[in-house]
């Protein structure tokens, strides 16, 4: 079944998935709001990148600048897991831990990440973004 | 056949047996029941009084089941025109006949993957404003209040 799209006030986009037809959803498109009737193939079927979704002339495109900035929250929050343990270390000074090795450790990970803020920075599609984002799990 | 009860100044009732009858005895309650009670039958003929049909107060207004991750889709629902896809994890769910009101409770489930009870994540309002008389706005959380979309979400609406 179709879809219908329209550009939300924050300039991204609301996709409305119909129940029994496009006719009787349209009532949901807010008042006033110019929407489009699309096939569902013009929607991404990935939805990693949902919230950099914009409308473009024929599809839902993504934006690769709000994709960007969406890889760099997803890369903050990796990165603050792979310290979490040795942060730990660090702040507490657990005594029969490595202090110097955690630091080691840490510092390898900000290196790590440093590498995957650039290839973020210097991406020209989305999904390299993913890749390097998906190729650290 | 069928047995015709006159009325004392005009007209009439009458009870009907179906064009092919069997052979069936039906057995009436010796009472008069409460009020808002209907005729129950246990199956093989004796009648008695029951519940009847529920207090609108207690029906389900609306529902729906849908998974909200790679192309969103709805599985089933009833007195639902459509959902919304707002953003991860955020999600409108419209209304085919609004609400008398919005002070309707909003239930529901999301799990992160149909296939596993281990992701099981949180469902709520999407703020105060959320509620509105043709629809509901709803985002599904992670345990740290991040939205994730989740494959198995189910969204109840009482009043």
């Amino acid at each position: 079944m179709n879809r219908i799209i329209y550009q939300t006030e924050s300039g991204g986009v609301a996709v409305i998935i119909p129940i029994e037809s496009v006719e009787l959803a349209l009532k949901d498109v807010p008042e006033g709001v110019p929407y489009e009737i699309v096939d569902v193939d013009a929607i991404p079927s990935d939805r990693f990148f949902r919230n950099a979704w914009v409308m473009g002339d024929c599809c839902v495109e993504h934006d690769l600048d709000k994709c960007k900035a969406l890889g760099h929250d997803i890369r903050r929050q990796q990165r603050a897991e792979e310290f979490k343990p040795f942060d730990d270390i660090i702040a507490k000074q657990i005594p029969g831990t490595d202090a110097v090795a955690a630091e080691t450790a840490r510092s390898d990970i900000r290196l790590k990440y440093a590498l995957i803020q650039d290839v973020i920075d210097g991406a020209s599609t989305p999904e390299e973004i993913k890749l390097a984002l998906e190729a650290n799990k | 056949m069928s047995l015709r009860l006159n009325g004392s100044t005009s007209g009439y009732v009458e009870i009907d047996a179906p064009a092919t009858a069997g052979s069936n005895t039906l057995i009436l309650p010796d009472g008069n029941g409460t009020s808002g009670q209907a005729l129950q039958t246990n199956g093989s003929g004796a009648l008695s009084w029951g519940p009847g049909v529920a207090n609108d107060a207690q029906l389900c207004k609306a529902w729906v089941n849908f998974d909200g991750t790679g192309t969103v889709a709805i599985r089933a629902s009833y007195n639902v025109s459509s959902i919304t896809d707002n953003g991860t994890g955020d999600y409108t769910v419209n209304f085919t006949t609004a609400l008398s009101d919005v002070n309707y409770a909003v239930t529901g489930s999301a799990a992160l993957s149909s296939a596993t009870n281990t992701s099981a994540r949180i469902l709520s309002p999407r703020g105060t404003t959320a509620l509105a008389t043709g629809s509901c706005r709803i985002h599904t959380d992670n345990d740290l209040g991040a939205v994730n979309d989740c494959a198995l979400v189910s969204v109840a609406i009482l009043r």
